[in-house]
């Protein structure tokens, strides 16, 4: 259902709204983009759950209140000037038709995750997808971008090859950077539910109350030039991914 | 590239346990092989199997599924793909083993990730198992009912169970072990040689 100014539309509207031509014009961009925003789209994500396990473990999050600052934090200081600004500069990169372009916004945010567990888990799950990416787009640059990372030629960051992607696919740049914003919020609270932080129906009620977030956190993405990009200042979330990389029984690989 | 075949089944069925049983047969038999353990604890089962004595530790790695165990040998066995390729291209083994975390009766291995695999039930879990119809049960391409020693403990009926098995899969092998006293993995191996080693022999 679309959404006019006043709320909900109409059925007629609606109806309206569906008219074909706005299908052909970007229902294709569309399609993709929810299949990389998808849980079912294997790439290992379900591996990670950002340090959050070490910081439950430590009891740093006691209650849904703390889960919510930890996410709110994970966007704002941690994603917006990270992978949020490298998957719009990647989005421009591709856009640009250069391979330079995306391994330097690679190669940059290589530099700012700061550790080992937080950089391996996002070239690993990128790695992934670059191995996906000649079934689900026909597109020579993002390819050949693609065989570069799997040839370890570049770090091969998920934000990238995902911006990449979705650059190729005709995803608009904002959408792309909600899109990559929107995920670190949803891999945070799915892994909330599989730890038995809070329950699925609450994760959900959270996520749709963590839209002014991502919002905010997508504006400051898709404002920031290559030099502003910065490394994460969530200190807590960090400093847990690495005491959480030292554990024995853990469930998560980072 | 190595032949790949999986072992599944629920919680202490016994997987590790027959893993550490094959190595000396593959062994024995030259077959070079490599093993990926599945854990929600990971450093546990596959620090078991690296500490055996039965295979170079090198051979063995650990892939964490993140509380999801039938996720990373179903929905998305991409982190086991990539343990595969990291093992192929540093050992190039004849055969990898993949032994999943432990999980529900319906986990079954997707066939992107290996080309042969084994459900593991253990008879003292309950001899209506079989006739629980789950998916590992159906699909597998063998079913091993492991821990029959114990069958006379928990007043497991083995003929019944045997007839189940036969009706729950009239078209697919399934072996009966009791994998504490070595007794029953000449069949397992037969089993993988005559899935997997000669029909890519070519
Ligand atoms: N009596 C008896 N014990 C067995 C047999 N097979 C395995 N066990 C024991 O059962 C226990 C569990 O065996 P594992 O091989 O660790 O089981 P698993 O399926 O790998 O367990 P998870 O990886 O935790 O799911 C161990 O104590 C084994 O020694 C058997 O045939 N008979
Ligand atoms: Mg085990």
């Amino acid at each position: 259902m679309r959404m006019s100014a006043g709320g909900i539309c109409t059925k007629a509207e609606a109806m309206n709204g569906f008219a074909s031509r706005d299908l052909l014009a970007d229902g294709g961009a569309m399609l993709t983009m929810l299949q990389l925003a998808d849980s079912a789209l294997p790439i290992g994500r379900h591996a990670h759950a950002l340090g959050l396990e070490r910081m439950l473990r430590d009891g740093r999050v006691p209650d849904a209140e703390r889960l919510r600052e930890v996410v709110v934090s994970a966007l704002i200081q941690g994603c917006a000037r990270g992978d949020g600004a490298a998957a719009a500069l990647a989005h421009d990169a591709q856009r640009s038709g250069t391979e330079a372009r995306l391994i330097s916004v690679d190669e940059r945010l290589d530099c700012l995750k700061l550790t080992a567990p937080a950089q391996t888990a996002s070239r690993r799950c990128g790695r992934r997808l670059a191995a996906l990416v000649p079934r689900l787009c026909d597109n020579s640059l993002l390819n050949t971008y693609a065989a570069a990372v799997l040839a370890e030629r570049t770090p091969g960051h998920l934000a990238v090859i995902t911006a990449a992607t979705a650059a190729a696919c005709g995803i608009s740049r904002r959408s792309t950077v909600l899109m990559e914003v929107r995920g670190v919020a949803t891999m945070i609270l799915s892994a909330a539910v599989r730890l038995d932080v809070l329950p699925a129906a609450a994760s959900q009620a959270m996520l749709a109350g963590l839209a002014p977030d991502i919002l905010k956190a997508s504006e400051l993405a898709l404002s920031s030039s290559l030099e502003d990009m910065d490394c994460s200042a969530v200190a807590a979330i960090e400093i847990a991914a690495m005491r959480h990389a030292q554990d024995h029984g853990r469930l998560f690989a980072t | 590239m190595a032949v790949r075949i999986g072992i599944g089944g629920p919680v202490g069925c016994g997987k590790t346990r027959l893993v550490e049983r094959l190595l000396p047969i593959f062994q024995g038999e030259g077959v070079s092989v490599a093993v990926i353990t599945n854990d929600l604890v990971t450093l546990e089962d596959s620090e078991r199997v690296r500490r055996s004595g039965l295979i170079d530790p090198e051979r063995v790695l650990g892939v964490e599924s993140g509380a999801c165990p039938h996720t990373a040998i179903r929905e998305d066995p991409s982190v086991n793909i990539e343990a595969v390729e990291y093992l192929e291209a540093r050992f190039a083994p004849d055969l990898i083993m993949i032994e999943s975390g432990g999980d529900n009766l319906a986990a079954t291995f997707s066939s992107e990730l290996v080309d042969w695999w084994a459900f593991v039930i253990d008879v003292a879990a309950g001899d209506d198992i079989p006739r629980k119809r789950g998916l590992g049960v159906l699909r597998a391409d063998l079913l091993i009912v492991n821990k029959i020693d114990l069958a006379c403990h928990v007043d497991a009926d083995l003929d019944r169970i045997r007839a189940d098995v036969a009706r729950a899969r009239p078209d697919r092998p399934s072996l009966f072990t009791n994998l504490r006293d070595n007794d029953g993995v000449r069949g397992v191996f037969d089993e993988i040689a005559r899935g997997t080693l000669f029909g890519r022999a070519a």
